[in-house]
């Protein structure tokens, strides 16, 4: 039998019809999908890539503003420290001028220990070595409040060694 | 595949293509109606490429229960990644490549978990033809890499170029496979006739 008279049988036999109901049982399905629209990225996608980079920015130079004067509270993030402080259980009287409580001067191997308690991948533990001297960690809203705590409590009784700042960035 | 159903206008935007019956409509304008999450166009796609579909999933994996879990699972995979279908190749071979690659999936599962001697001989189901006609018995029994191009460009009556784009291999690849896998089912039917 030549090439040709395969292919010609092949195309005669081979042919498959689905089965009548294939085809009602994936739209059942479609239809159980939740419900979705397209996003409009194509027309804003190059703005709303710049536009996501510039917040990146903005937001990371914050943050670093944050961790260098923890000595003054910016008017923005006195809402958020002010829930800080009623999650660590605070006092109301406490002075305005202390630091925001999401920072903590802690001895860098206490700091290891409770972040390694909590999750924090020994990866990203190496930014405790001294020469970092601070880190931020983005943790479970309540994850972090249970580090804070065991921060604030480190910070009260530091131990020996060198410190380093820590930053508690409770997410949701 | 032949229903002259008017697809429900979306929108400011109204392409001409909407005023068309639906079998007029080609593929890309279905697909880009299903990317923004018309269930309608998306159901036109699936009755118009469903046998197709089933075709290449049932003479790959050579099972019926398993070509109608790989089409079932594989449109359904289509509608998911419909957002992210650009349109850059069309959409009958995207979604050809999403139900080849459940067949090998299904493929990879068996020979894992060897199935009982009594299932495999109920492979072939009444109605296939497979079941009476001694080519597709030899071609159900042809290695995978050269059954695969042979159901592509004989049975789906795909072009080389088509076939390489779905088996993503060259086409210089897809013809001397081609031409292997007919060889060799020659000789099958040919032995077969003999005995």
């Amino acid at each position: 039998m030549s090439q040709d008279d395969i292919a010609r049988r092949l195309r005669e036999e081979g042919m498959a019809q689905a089965p009548p109901d294939l085809a009602p049982e994936v739209m059942r399905e479609v239809a159980r999908e939740p419900r979705r629209r397209q996003r409009s990225w194509p027309r804003w996608g190059p703005v709303a890539a710049w536009a996501t980079a510039a917040a990146a920015i903005a937001a990371g130079g914050f943050a670093l503003s944050q961790l260098g004067g923890a000595g003054s509270s910016s008017s923005g993030a006195s809402s958020s420290a002010a829930a800080t402080r009623a999650a660590l259980g605070a006092t109301a009287g406490a002075p305005s001028a202390a630091p925001p409580p999401s920072v903590f001067t802690v001895a860098s191997r206490d700091a290891a220990r409770i972040l390694q308690d909590a999750g924090v991948s020994p990866a990203h533990l190496s930014f405790l070595a001294p020469h970092h001297r601070r880190i931020v960690a983005a943790l479970p809203r309540r994850r972090a409040q249970s580090v804070m705590r065991q921060l604030a409590a480190a910070q009260r009784n530091p131990g020996p060694g060198p410190k380093v700042r820590v930053r508690i960035v409770p997410r949701r | 595949m032949t229903s002259a159903i008017t697809l429900p206008r979306a929108g400011r935007a109204r392409p001409w293509a909407y005023d068309l019956p639906v079998h007029d409509i080609a593929d890309s304008a279905l697909a880009a109606r299903a990317a923004r999450g018309d269930t309608a166009a998306f159901e036109q796609l699936v009755i118009r490429h469903q046998d197709r579909l089933y075709t290449l999933a049932l003479r790959v994996t050579g099972s019926d229960a398993d070509a109608r879990d790989c089409v079932q699972e594989g449109l359904i995979a289509a509608w998911r990644g419909m957002p992210r279908f650009r349109g850059d190749a069309q959409f009958s071979t995207w979604v050809h490549r999403i139900v080849l690659r459940k067949a090998y999936d299904a493929i990879d599962q068996r020979r894992r978990r060897p199935e009982p001697v009594e299932e495999v001989a109920a492979v072939a189901p009444a109605g296939d033809p497979s079941a009476r006609s001694d080519l597709l018995r030899a071609l159900a029994g042809l290695e995978l890499d050269f059954r695969v191009v042979a159901v592509a460009c004989d049975i789906l009556g795909m072009s080389m170029e088509e076939a390489g784009e779905l088996l993503e291999l060259p086409a210089g690849t897809v013809k001397s496979r081609l031409h292997r896998a007919r060889a060799r089912l020659a000789e099958a039917i040919g032995s077969e006739a003999a005995t």
